[in-house]
């Protein structure tokens, strides 16, 4: 295991493109140690994606395993039109939107974030607002969590975000503005939120 | 002109406030940037939401301890990859397998192997011997399984009667299974059907709940 992903707080180190499409490429011809060397960096990458969809444990499991059990199966159908990350993370947005039609598309109940928290200087702080954060996301339904995860989490740029949940770009911005519209109505301890009425008016197409 | 000016500028807020994210995560190209950039300059609503979503975005982005095993989890793909295989092996391939769909291929392949070597030392057995078939069945025999379409791995959660209503409206039928690894091998009530009625009766059980592994035996098959 990289010695990074076992310092808490810091995410397991990214591979870059070219090193994914490499491992794909060996795992289409049935690499298992590749496999394992795409596997370790995006359990955590999915993990964390995942959790902004359920809290179930097991179904995370369940779709990690979905995700990368089609990545075994079709890595020689990749053809690099996106990039590796891409084609993984919407692999796994769609294993999850199948789970959660299996399980029930609620979230459990937003949790205690104490226990989600590493240690820094002001864990009173951090903890506060990662509650706030859960409270909040916990309001929006999984195609607008999974944006804000998608963007704000990962990093994801808007048109990266629209191939992962196979979309349009528009359809990007009108969750990315409920999300941010919802949010701001129940995240008041991200000071002066409620002080101001919203810069539009709401009248997209996703409530 | 009053009026067109007023749209010009609700436009080009618009533009920034659904920027702002973008610009947020840095994936925002330069131009983008200095546009949201001046356009906040002159607009306190911009601003605000620039400096909200920007602590939101440090709030969202924080790292949080896993909640599943990776170790756990490997294990478990690393097995039911195993348990495939199995499957695979035990099932006949077709000789029109689609080309690039994954490490089965090698696994058929090596099943073909298998078979045929059982298969001739069974031959030169019987031809030496000059008797009667045996009166027992072979895994490998082209009897049920030779006549599976595909193959489907149910979840445990999945009720037999929920089974049983969905390959009834999709006029399927058990023809063999379930073997050690879970997996049945399903034929059309009707005999046979077409390449594109299997396909659709393919993607109908993928998009069911409850199903862990839809695969079509031997022919060519639409992805997951």
């Amino acid at each position: 295991m990289p010695l990074l992903s076992l310092i808490p707080g810091r995410a397991a180190p990214r591979l870059d493109d070219a090193d994914e499409a490499a491992l794909l490429r060996r795992i289409a011809a049935g690499d298992r140690a590749a496999l394992e060397a795409l596997y370790r960096p995006y359990h955590r990458r999915l993990d964390r994606f995942l959790a902004r969809l359920t809290r179930r444990s097991d179904v995370i499991e369940e779709v990690i395993n979905d995700t990368f059990w089609i990545v075994w199966q079709k890595a020689g159908d990749f053809r690099g039109d996106s990039r590796v990350s891409t084609w993984i993370v919407g692999i796994a947005y769609r294993c999850a939107l199948k789970a959660l039609r299996d399980h029930g598309d609620e979230p459990a109940e937003a949790p205690d974030a104490s226990h989600e928290l590493h240690p820094t200087d002001d864990p009173h702080a951090r903890h506060e607002l990662a509650d706030w954060v859960a409270k909040g996301m916990s309001r929006l339904n999984a195609e607008q969590r999974a944006t804000m995860e998608l963007a704000y989490g990962a990093g994801h740029s808007l048109e990266e975000v629209a191939g992962i949940m196979d979309c349009e770009v528009s359809t990007v911005k009108a969750r990315m503005f409920h999300a941010r519209v919802k949010l701001r109505h129940v995240l008041p301890v991200l000071a002066g939120w409620a002080a101001r009425p919203p810069g539009r008016q709401e009248n997209d197409d996703e409530p | 002109m009053n009026h067109e000016v007023r749209d010009a500028a609700a436009a080009e807020h618009r533009r920034s406030w659904d920027a702002i994210p973008w610009v947020v995560n840095g994936t925002a190209d330069a131009a983008q940037r200095r546009r949201v950039d001046a356009h906040a300059q002159a607009c306190a609503d911009c601003r605000d939401e620039l400096a909200r979503q920007r602590t939101l975005q440090a709030a969202v982005a924080q790292a949080g301890a896993p909640l599943t095993d990776a170790d756990a989890g490997l294990k478990r793909l690393m097995r039911r990859i195993d348990q495939a295989s199995e499957v695979a092996a035990r099932v006949p391939p077709g000789p029109a397998r689609r080309a690039g769909s994954g490490p089965l291929v090698y696994w058929l392949a090596a099943a073909v192997v298998v078979e045929a070597v059982g298969l001739s030392v069974l031959g030169a057995g019987l031809l030496f011997r000059g008797g009667p078939a045996p009166a027992y069945q072979t895994l490998s025999a082209p009897s049920h399984e030779a006549r599976a379409a595909l193959r489907i791995v149910p979840a445990p959660a999945l009720r037999v009667d929920e089974l049983q209503s969905l390959l009834r409206g999709l006029e399927l039928q058990i023809v063999s299974g379930p073997n050690a690894a879970g997996a049945y091998g399903l034929a059309p009530l009707a005999g046979s059907v077409n390449a594109d009625q299997l396909a659709a009766k393919i993607a109908a059980l993928r998009a069911a709940p409850g199903m862990r592994l839809v695969e079509p035996v031997g022919g060519a098959g639409p992805g997951s």
